[in-house]
């Protein structure tokens, strides 16, 4: 694992939740880490920011008709250029009451504008926006689209100090796994040595006695390839509350059943182990 | 933190001009608002200059004249075609309507022009960009009128044209009603003098009826047929240097090709590009975005063809190669069988049959040949021994 010189103890994390491919629940990660780490005893403010144009981070928490997108904080201003730094603070919106703790620079279409942009920096510009606005009880949640070499996928893996790849055990977990890999390999190399994998994790997975043999393969394939990343002992099930909590707009942990609970769980030993690595 | 931070306007922070438009929703489809937010600059509030100069006369919202249809910004609706009873008629209407309202909108675009460009050369030399707080005068032009800093010198330029060929009449400048068209014509009247410009813009018009406005096009033609302008090297014409194939397929790709070429001119055009992007920048964007997207796809279906078809040529190769190498190994098998043939005859015989023949056994090492490779690879070398 590629470890900067900056990582000591205390550390500001910015949790990347990331694969090239849709629908493995990404989005619902980056939304149950923020809900988990709101009520974690060593962070004090979740900061988080959705990179996706879809906005289904944004519209989980709630957020609607916010002044200010991620794509406003990402567009450079060739004419009357504005130094980012420390931008976000000006971005972040308080997420409404029932996500007290959480703060949000929401996503709307029109980021899918920045994903064409060709200006100077763009990848720098939510790092540097980060900049003397985390802090080192905060804890930063990054969602990212799927899309392969795309700018935004740049811009979150640029900004976040460790990545999270949640892996449906099918050909769409497995690819995105594989693809999500290789750019992080990229950006390791280039903009973001400090970058780390936390884990690779099994995520939405149907909580069967008798695992059907397709995930089964695609389980083993992830171990074998990535036997330093993967763990199942990470596995999120999947469970309706899940989804419910998305369509009600309210953090999963506000879930009171076995079920919601176990997501809950979930997600709160794979922060565990962000906040270890 | 939080939402006393994000007051609109109290925050370093700005709304990216684009913020209001969806880009997976076509531009014709987007509010009206939206667009004109999205074609705001972000700085163009701030820097406390109203956004119309207000010294400009007001732009004319209908086509000069006060008497065709659409003065006072009337509606086409169903009833205006309730009296007109043969198609021939509907027809005829729908083309003086829509000859009414392209020609309106052109001499509104030219009147428009015309007085942009005056003002943009007065404000330009008295270097008045300087008490809005820019140092850069076409900066300041760009950001008065939401156009490109390049089309600030193209806008003052066309009116400068526009100035020039008045004296034509407006017989002659009633043709000229696209920015395009006036450059040609400005350009033999430098060369070659009015009446030069005048014949040109006639001859051009006389050649298509069913266009009397001549395009740019049409009267760089025609001013190198009158010997007005030296030709110009041209772009897109050139042919495709590969010969035209006959296999089907090959002919289709060859279309593809030579269609490419034409369709290149379009962005080699700087010219052309430049008008469309002050155009319509959001729509030149989508779909110069959509163009790369396909080409991106297109190049990736390219590469994988290209690979495909080159791994057939050298599988042919292969195949050739390996042909004669067995024909020369059963060659050169049959002659050693023959030799152990002539030997065994003269009566030397051997302990061991090598029965089979020895250049079998080359083919175990060639890909493909499994049925053959039941022979064991020691043979051979037993053969030759
Ligand atoms: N643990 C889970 N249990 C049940 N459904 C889930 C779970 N996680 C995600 N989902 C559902 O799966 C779908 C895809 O998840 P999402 O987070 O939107 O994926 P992505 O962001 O990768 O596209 C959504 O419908 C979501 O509600
Ligand atoms: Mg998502």
């Amino acid at each position: 694992m590629a470890r900067g010189p900056d990582m000591t103890a205390k550390k500001k994390r910015v949790i990347a939740s990331y694969s090239e491919k849709g629908g493995v629940g990404k989005s619902a990660l980056a939304a149950g880490l923020a809900a988990v780490a709101r009520r974690h005893k060593k962070v004090r403010r979740v900061l988080a920011g959705d990179l996706d144009p879809r906005g289904t981070f944004t519209a989980e928490v709630g957020i609607t008709e916010p002044a200010f997108t991620m794509n406003d904080l990402l567009f450079n201003d060739t004419r009357n250029p504005v130094s980012p730094r420390g931008l976000a603070a000006e971005a972040l919106i308080a997420a409404p009451e029932a996500w007290s703790g959480l703060y949000m620079i929401p996503a709307d279409r029109s980021l899918a504008h920045r994903e064409t942009d060709a200006t100077t920096g763009l990848e720098m510009r939510l790092r540097l926006s980060f900049e003397g606005v985390i802090e080192e009880d905060d804890l930063g949640v990054l969602d990212l689209p799927p899309r392969a070499g795309g700018k935004l996928v740049s811009a979150g893996l640029v900004a976040a100090t460790d990545v999270v790849i949640p892996a449906t055990l099918d050909e769409d977990g497995r690819i995105g796994t594989d693809e999500a890999m290789a750019t992080i390999k990229l950006v390791q190399d280039t903009f973001n040595p400090g970058l780390r994998v936390v884990a690779i994790v099994p995520s939405i997975v149907p909580p069967s006695k008798y695992p059907r043999r397709l995930a089964a393969e695609i389980a083993k394939y992830l171990a074998d390839t990535y036997p330093d990343y993967y763990r199942e002992d990470l596995t999120i099930p999947e469970y309706q509350e899940r989804r419910e909590a998305r369509f009600a707009c309210l953090p999963i942990t506000s879930s009171t059943s076995d079920h919601g609970l176990a997501v809950v769980a979930a997600y709160d030993r794979i922060l565990t182990a962000s906040l270890n690595s | 933190m939080g939402n006393n931070f994000v007051q609109k306007g109290a925050s370093r922070l700005r709304k990216a001009p684009d913020a209001a438009v969806d880009p997976a929703v076509p531009a014709e489809l987007q509010g009206g608002a939206a667009a004109k937010k999205a074609a705001a600059p972000a700085g163009a509030a701030k820097a406390g200059v109203p956004a119309k100069a207000t010294a400009a006369p007001a732009p004319a919202a209908e086509p000069q004249g006060g008497t065709g249809f659409f003065v006072n910004r009337r509606v086409v609706t169903p009833q205006d075609f309730e009296g007109i009873a043969s198609k021939k008629d509907q027809l005829r209407h729908i083309e003086s309507l829509l000859e009414e309202i392209d020609a309106g909108h052109r001499h509104v675009e030219s009147y428009v022009n015309l007085n942009k460009g005056i003002l943009l050369e007065y404000a330009q030399a008295n270097e008045l960009h300087l008490e809005a707080g820019y140092a850069n005068f076409a900066t300041w032009a760009a950001d008065r009128l939401s156009i490109d800093d390049t089309y600030v010198f193209e806008l003052i330029n066309d009116s400068r044209r526009i100035r020039l060929l008045e004296p034509l009449g407006a017989a002659i400048t009633d043709l000229l009603i696209r920015a395009s068209a006036r450059k040609t014509v400005v350009d033999v009247l430098a060369a070659k003098g009015p009446e030069a410009a005048k014949q040109l813009v006639t001859t051009a018009a006389a050649k298509n009826s069913k266009r009397p406005r001549p395009t740019q096009a049409a009267l760089q033609q025609t001013a190198r047929e009158l010997g007005f302008l030296t030709d110009r090297k041209e772009l897109g014409n050139s042919e495709s240097a590969l010969p035209v194939p006959t296999h089907a397929a090959a002919k289709r790709i060859h279309a593809v090709s030579t269609s490419l070429l034409a369709k290149n001119a379009t962005f080699t055009d700087a010219d052309a590009l430049r008008r469309a992007i002050t155009a319509a920048p959001e729509d030149v964007t989508a779909q110069l975005d959509a163009l790369a997207d396909l080409l991106a796809q297109s190049a990736k279906g390219l590469a994988a063809a290209r690979k495909k078809a080159q791994a057939a040529i050298d599988k042919k190769a292969a195949d050739a190669k390996a042909a004669a190498e067995r024909a020369e190994q059963r060659r050169l098998s049959r002659e050693a069988a023959e030799k152990e043939r002539a030997a065994k005859a003269a009566g030397e015989a051997a302990a061991e049959g090598a029965g089979t023949p020895g250049g079998n056994d080359v083919q175990v090492s060639l890909p493909g040949q499994a049925g053959e490779a039941e022979v064991p690879a020691a043979t051979f070398s037993d053969a030759s021994a």
